[in-house]
């Protein structure tokens, strides 16, 4: 039960700081084409963001694969019962 | 499981604004650690020292007077309001044979006419101060000059600050923090005072960004690549620019930099004439404030800085500031940072109309007359 809600936490975090990110990159795409030379997108930081959004994104689409899955197997197994 | 069930799912509304929420709240922890927070930079912190071998290209060249160079499409009268003071020295100059080089850097054979024996000469006439001196030699006019615009009734307040240095030393960079490190900003007034010039301008908002050359003062701070343009400013006292894909750090710093920056972009092509496109996205190219420098020949260089983002001047364009460039005669111009950042400071004053009475800058650029040895 624990590892269920443990889980749970995980994916509802890593959601939302997936729309968090998202919307700091929207921000910073629209700032550096105001001012390139601020380097909002081309430094360290947003380097490292970049990654963190990719490592949350592949969770993110892994998780709802499996989530997918998961709800067609309960479908299958609706309809056989039919 | 009863654990599970007592938590309650905020409305999916109310869960976005939050998310939108902590996203402001994490730009600014971004803001404060991108540009807010002082650190050091990686520098290379490697001097380029002034050679002693004079750079012959650069010596056997005459000056070339201003009206030598295809002048562009501005007003005639902005035209002879800089080039005037500037044509009879050089043709003298001309006349005059060199016998024996000035070393590498220093320009007091080559415009013998432009400083004095030590005192100095200073007059300010109906908006046109200068300056001369042992070392110096600066003449800033005001101007004003058309923006360009399809209705053509609108200009822009524009400084040209024009001069020649007896060394090239009196040109010198100045940081607000006096290292090169960032997170550190200063008006620009306290920083010309500070380093006792005689004008000044802003930088390039060098230490902003982690990538591209900087060599300020014959020191090179940092050789790496970036996709901006360069300029060099060489010991011998050419400059020279470069686009993006046509510069290495290394490479500019072992020819000799006095001064590289990496942010412009290039304004003139390789002839002199303005360029169409540049280096820079649009939102970039649209009318603001600006700041640049332009180079006639060794020792003798200009800074241009145009008011704008108000109703009597709204500044110029990219392709304005490179046509105004190549107008005045520059070989190569260069733009430094622009917006509020954009001033000029004479002689104990800011005499720009900085928008927002401007903002304090990490960096600037500054005339000044040299110690006696």
């Amino acid at each position: 039960m624990k590892k269920r809600r443990a889980i749970k936490l995980v994916n509802t975090l890593t959601l939302n700081a997936a729309i968090i990110i998202s919307l700091m990159y929207l921000v910073f795409f629209g700032i550096d084409r105001v001012n390139t030379a601020m380097e909002f997108i081309n430094n360290d930081i947003t380097k490292w963001l970049l990654v963190i959004l990719a490592v949350i994104t592949i969770y993110n689409s892994v998780a709802r694969m499996c989530l997918d899955r998961k709800l067609d197997r309960k479908r299958k197994m609706k309809e056989q019962k039919r | 499981m009863g654990r599970l069930k007592s938590f309650r799912r905020l409305p999916l509304w109310q869960v976005l604004i939050a998310d939108v929420l902590i996203a402001g709240a994490a730009l600014l922890v971004f803001a404060y650690f991108h540009h807010v927070r002082p650190s050091a930079l990686d520098s290379e912190d490697v001097e380029i020292a002034r050679p002693t071998q004079i750079a012959a290209a650069a010596w056997n060249s005459t000056p070339t007077p201003f009206a030598d160079i295809t002048p562009s499409a501005t007003p005639a009268a902005t035209r002879e309001a800089v080039s005037a003071p500037t044509a009879t020295p050089s043709a003298q100059a001309t006349a005059t044979p060199i016998p024996t080089p000035d070393p590498v850097g220093v320009f007091s054979q080559r415009y013998p006419d432009k400083f004095t024996d030590g005192e100095v000469e200073t007059s300010s006439e109906d908006g046109v101060y200068t300056y001369k001196s042992k070392y110096l030699n600066i003449r800033v006019t005001q101007q004003r000059v058309p923006d360009g615009s399809s209705s053509g009734t609108k200009e822009s307040t524009v400084y040209v600050t024009d001069f020649y240095v007896r060394d090239i030393t009196c040109l010198q960079n100045v940081f607000a923090s006096e290292s090169f490190s960032q997170g550190h900003y200063d008006w620009l007034a306290n920083m010309a005072e500070r380093a006792d010039a005689v004008a000044a301008v802003n930088g390039d908002f060098c230490t902003m960004r982690k990538y591209g050359v900087v060599i300020r003062n014959g020191r090179l701070y940092r050789s790496s690549h970036s996709s901006f343009d360069a300029c060099a400013i060489y010991w011998d006292g050419t400059m020279e620019t470069y686009l993006s894909k046509e510069w290495d750090g290394n490479a500019i710093a072992n020819k000799g930099a006095y001064m590289a920056f990496s942010f412009g972009p290039k304004l003139l092509d390789n002839n002199g004439q303005p360029l169409k496109k540049f280096n820079q996205t649009n939102a970039v190219n649209s009318r603001n404030p600006r700041t640049a420098i332009g180079y006639f020949e060794p020792g003798h260089y200009c800074f241009v800085t145009v008011d704008g983002r108000t109703t009597y001047s709204r500044g110029m364009t990219m392709s304005g500031l490179a046509e105004f460039m190549a107008s005045l005669g520059c070989r190569e111009a260069y733009n430094l940072d622009g917006g509020e950042s954009s001033s000029l400071w004479y002689r104990g004053s800011i005499i720009s109309k900085p928008y927002n009475d401007g903002r304090k800058i990490p960096d600037a650029l500054i005339l000044k007359d040299l110690a006696e040895d």
